[in-house]
């Protein structure tokens, strides 16, 4: 099995699912989401990062590297992405930890040893583990076998995902899951294509063939995010709604825009153009849009 | 916002107002009368005197009652007013006299009256108050290792507090009982040796102080009954009426109704704070003993569920009203005039452990959150099986930010305190807390966790310095060995244990010193003979009276520690990427020049709070060392001394005594607070925090870990939020910890505060164990307060 980079694993997660959980972040993604907010998992690969406000500029990571891709330019370091053969070196230097990464191969028993810490709080709480990414379907295997070993050790598990990978993929992992939080970033074919970078055909054909059966369709929630002027016009929403009537999901998130992710992108050497986050009452007009056929909206970090 | 909460009636938000308006004062009225007294009585024995003392007060002191006021009695001469108890101490105040309005924590006006009364009568207290006759009785080594900061000895200018008052008998008894008990004794007592003279005085003392205390009342009866003939406004004049009836009943005879129940608790509160300035006095089970009051009343048409809150309010700011006279150092050190005056609710029923919420239970978290004061400290008691309305409003309190109530976990406490006072587990089942999180026998327990601390990072640096103290070379605690042999983490752990039993054997002899003391001067019979023991002994709290006694010592700055050791072993012994001479040289430069070996030391050693069994098993070994060391000793009654980890906000000063540390700390830097990891430290979330917090093995604190956490309001709103903190609490729980609360204030809104302190004076903070309006925190404490980390951390 080829080996899989996970980009960080997130304990105290109460945003992907219920209860407090602990979510996994899988490296690698096949959509290029232009506000993507976790933009350092784009990379299947090891991921260098540089948060300069930490770095005291003390040199030792330069002197660390044997490929000399490091250097200082203008008071910063700087990292050429060609030379660097991700031996960690700099990252082992670096004493504040400006220099850093959180990409990691783990074993199987030392992830299950890692979810195990808040396995009180899942049972508790009714939380449980959540994979995210990333696209957890990019690495279907490595996943499902992980899902296997979470139901195994009697957690509760679920996916976040855009859908985007091969069917029998999605609906293998969809029946090890409890809760599978389904992406749709835009209804329009064309500003799909502009924004996400791919063709959204692929991802409503997965997602109607995993509505079809009763059971998965049961596990689905949908999640949108807003991104003002892009996505969170009237038409999107009724769209949206028509949608998901047709194929009797029922309850669906709205995840409006914040910026985290330019910085994020920054300091793993992406360039990240800026959004805007919906105002309040666009969101709540989104909200009653949806809400009016009867489906259960959640606009998150507005709750009650 | 959907949340709606209990609020107060016009009457209330207008006492709240006065109370919050007045700035606090020092009053002289007390340190007049007991000087007086004294001279009057010197030639009685101490508890004699001392009841003399107290009668003399409550029949001369100015008494009042404020607009609105439906629970009367006053402790000082003005609302919000410290008196002067000169017995304890004198001299500081003349000293200090200049700065009490003027200091940044906690000030206190003197006002030129009350300056010219002191500065007569407090001269005669001079070198006679008990602070000098402990400061010349304390060994010589003690007071010395004292000024390192690296050990103190507590207790020494004030009463000994801590009292859990038997208000389930006293309430239905009233005091005439007591007094009859005495009398009793007296005539059954053939005195033929010393110790029987002693408890026929100390009986005599209690029958005084019971005659003060119903002449106390029957002042406010008389000034009630004359205000009402004077009142026009009908239902004010009918409320004067009730209170002066009330006041005429209690608390000589029983309580008959709700008013008077909640009225003869607020009398014997007062009077314990006018006969001495102990703190840590608690209300403990307060919805237990009051709520039969408030059923009965509520079945007869006498009371309302609104008018029971509305008393309870009224008590509420009548305990904020309390005040302790404290010096420089310790307002600073205890910062927010705190009083540690504790109610603590739902828990367990004694006789089958079944779930004890009761109406009042209620009522008690709806005038909190209604009146939002300062005190009393309200907590749950959570168990298993808990009412999940009362433990929801609790946390429906949290997530707006009121910072209160506190959740205490019975399913540690109960058996801990079995095996700390050996009580029965209907006992244990009927537990209050006295001071912060210390757990006693409510009615029956005479805590006294005022022993003083040893500084757990102060002996790291010893351990650096083979036993010198670097911060002036002087051979301060015993030679360890010198650090470059002592490479190995066993060999760490042992050398700091031997500084640290060096330093808790100092502390405990200077202790018994103190509390020899307080036995043989300063017996208070009206506060003993609350605890049930006392009058059956013959023999007042000081001196054992109580059927439980305990001494908690407290043991500071553990995370530091911990994570100095981790530091030292990590990065030196085990992985050589630092040498210890590189480390000794930036310590002693306090990192100048050496910010990559400081940044090293930081983020390269594991650090306490994130989950990390190696870095939290050194933690845990400390605090179990130390409760063990602990268990050789014996204090001055007898009783045991048991281990608290707390600090206060002393953490400020613990750290100013300390140069640059292995856990990347720069020297002088404040400590981490209680048992919370070192700040900012915590950097893997609430839940890994948690776990590290509950891996110091709580059971062996047999006085409690104090345990804070805060979070961003918005990473826990709504329903789901709600469900969240419940989980956060349960779990916890699950794992023996003891006690935790939880602030949601984020820092912008603390930074808000500190730019606007005139639109936030209503900020209410849990500072530790206690709340504080957080502008009348000085700036020191406050920064402290937004160091600590807020959950949860960017991703």
């Amino acid at each position: 099995m080829k080996q899989t980079y996970i980009g960080g694993i997130q304990r105290f997660s109460t945003e992907d699912g219920p209860g407090i959980r602990t979510t996994v972040f899988f490296k690698g993604c096949p959509l290029h989401c232009r506000w993507c907010h976790n933009p350092e998992l784009l990379d299947p690969s090891y991921t260098l990062m540089y948060r300069e406000k930490d770095c005291i500029r003390c040199g030792s990571c330069i002197r660390s590297c044997p490929e000399k891709a490091l250097s200082f330019q203008a008071e910063r370091v700087v990292i050429d992405h060609r030379k660097c053969k991700q031996c960690g070196r700099c990252v082992e230097a670096c004493c504040t930890g400006a220099l850093y990464t959180k990409s990691k191969t783990y074993s199987l028993d030392e992830l299950l040893a890692t979810l195990q810490k808040d396995a009180d709080y899942y049972a508790i709480s009714g939380g449980g583990v959540t994979f995210s990414g990333g696209e957890v379907l990019a690495h279907a295997d490595y996943v499902c076998t992980v899902a296997e070993a979470v139901r195994k050790a009697g957690y509760t598990l679920a996916i976040e995902t855009s859908g985007y990978g091969k069917r029998e993929d999605l609906s293998a992992l969809a029946s090890l899951c409890d809760y599978i939080l389904f992406d749709l970033k835009h209804m329009d074919r064309q500003a799909h294509k502009t924004y996400v970078g791919v063709d959204p055909e692929r991802i409503w054909s997965n997602l109607e063939a995993l509505a079809r059966d009763e059971r998965m369709r049961e596990k689905i929630v949908i999640r949108v995010p807003q991104i003002h002027k892009i996505n969170d016009d009237e038409a999107n929403m009724y769209a949206l709604r028509d949608y998901m009537q047709q194929l009797q999901l029922h309850e669906v998130h709205l995840l409006p825009y914040h910026n985290m992710g330019v910085s994020k992108a920054r300091e793993a050497g992406i360039e990240q153009e800026q959004f805007v986050t919906p105002p309040d009452e666009i969101l709540e007009r989104n909200r009653s849009i949806l809400a009016a056929t009867g489906l259960t909206v959640l606009v998150m970090g507005h709750e009650e | 916002m959907s949340e709606t909460f209990y609020q107060m009636t016009d009457r209330v938000k207008q006492l709240k107002k006065m109370l919050t308006d007045e700035t606090p004062t020092m009053s002289a009225e007390r340190a007049k009368l007991a000087t007086e007294a004294i001279q009057k009585y010197a030639f009685e024995p101490p508890v004699l005197q001392k009841a003399y003392m107290l009668d003399y007060i409550l029949r001369n002191k100015k008494i009042f009652i404020l607009d609105g006021e439906l629970i009367v009695g006053n402790q000082a001469d003005k609302p919000r007013s410290a008196p002067v108890f000169p017995e304890y101490t004198s001299e500081w105040v003349l000293e200090q006299i200049d700065d009490f309005g003027k200091r940044k924590s906690d000030p206190m006006i003197v006002t030129d009256e009350d300056r010219a009364i002191l500065e007569e009568y407090l001269p005669y207290w001079k070198d006679i108050s008990f602070d000098k006759v402990v400061e010349r009785a304390l060994p010589e080594d003690v007071k010395h290792a004292e000024e390192s900061g690296v050990v103190t000895v507590g207790n020494r200018d004030c009463g000994t507090g801590h009292v859990l008052p038997d208000y389930f008998n006293l309430l239905k008894r009233g005091l005439n009982y007591y007094k009859e008990q005495c009398q009793k004794k007296i005539a059954e007592t053939v005195v033929d040796s010393k110790e029987k003279q002693e408890q026929v005085d100390f009986w005599h003392a209690v029958m005084i102080d019971i005659d003060a205390a119903g002449a106390y009342a029957q002042r406010f009866s008389q000034l009630a009954a004359e205000k009402a003939a004077a009142e026009t406004d009908d239902v004010r004049k009918q409320e004067l009426l009730d209170i002066a009836a009330a006041c005429a009943q209690v608390p000589l005879k029983p309580a008959r109704t709700f008013q008077e129940a909640v009225q003869f608790v607020w009398f014997m509160h007062v009077i314990m704070n006018i006969e001495n300035n102990g703190h840590g006095e608690s209300f403990h089970r307060f919805d237990q003993y009051t709520n039969d009051f408030y059923e009965a009343d509520l079945a007869a048409g006498r009371i309302t569920e609104d008018k029971a809150i509305e008393i309870i309010e009224c008590f509420f700011i009548k305990v904020t009203s309390i005040m302790k006279l404290r010096d420089k150092f310790y307002s600073q050190s205890f910062a927010g005039y705190p009083l540690w005056q504790n109610i603590i609710i739902g828990g367990q029923k004694l006789e089958d452990g079944s779930d004890a919420t009761n109406p009042v239970s209620m009522l008690c978290l709806k005038a909190n959150q209604a009146v939002q004061t300062s005190m009393p400290t309200m907590s749950i008691q959570y168990h298993d099986h808990l009412n999940q309305d009362l433990m929801n409003e609790g946390l429906r309190m949290i997530q707006a930010g009121m910072a209160t109530p506190a959740f205490f976990n019975n399913n540690l406490v109960i058996p801990m305190l079995m095996e700390k006072s050996g009580c029965t587990i209907e006992e244990a089942r009927n537990w209050g807390i006295h001071g912060c999180v210390q757990p006693g026998v409510a009615g029956k327990s005479d805590g006294r966790p005022t022993v003083g601390y040893v500084n757990q990072l102060k002996c790291v640096e010893l351990v650096l310095n083979n036993g010198v103290n670097p911060v002036n070379g002087e051979q301060l605690g015993p030679r360890t060995g010198k650090i470059e042999t002592l490479d190995t983490l066993e060999k760490l752990e042992d050398a700091l244990y031997k500084q640290n039993d060096y330093f808790v054997d100092m502390m405990l002899r200077g202790f018994n010193v103190v509390g020899s003391l307080h036995a043989s001067r300063m017996p208070v019979a009206f506060t003993s003979m609350l605890v049930d023991g006392c009058i059956d002994k013959g023999k007042s709290l000081q001196e054992g009276g109580s059927k439980y006694y305990e001494s908690g010592a407290f043991c500071v700055s553990v995370a530091n520690a911990a994570d100095a050791i981790a530091a030292v072993d990590t990065l030196v012994n085990q992985k050589h990427v630092l040498d210890i001479q590189t480390v000794m040289d930036a310590l002693q430069h306090n990192f100048d020049g050496a910010e990559p070996i400081r940044q090293a030391l930081l983020k390269k050693a594991p650090k306490y709070g994130n989950d990390n069994a190696y870095v939290d098993g050194i933690a845990a070994g400390i605090v179990r060392h130390y409760a063990k060391n602990l268990e050789k000793y014996r204090d001055s009654r007898g009783g045991h001394y048991v281990e608290v980890v707390e600090s206060q906000s002393m953490n400020v000063s613990q750290g100013k005594c300390i140069m640059a540390t292995p856990d990347g700390r720069f020297a002088y830097d404040a400590v981490a607070d209680n048992c919370s990891p070192a700040m900012g430290r915590d950097t893997s979330g609430p839940t890994a925090c948690i776990n590290s917090v509950a891996h110091l093995d709580q059971k062996n604190a047999k006085d409690g870990c104090l345990f804070n956490l805060r979070f961003d309001p918005r990473s826990i709103q709504g329903k789901k939020g709600r469900m969240v903190l419940d989980a956060v609490v349960r779990t916890f729980f699950k794992n023996m910890g003891e006690h935790i609360q939880i602030n949601v204030i984020d820092n912008k809104t603390l930074r808000e505060a500190q730019k606007h302190p005139e639109n936030y004076r209503n900020l209410l903070v849990r500072v530790a164990g206690y709340l504080a309006y957080f502008v009348e925190l000085d700036s020191e404490v406050q920064e402290a307060l937004i160091a600590r980390t807020a959950h949860p951390p960017d991703f």
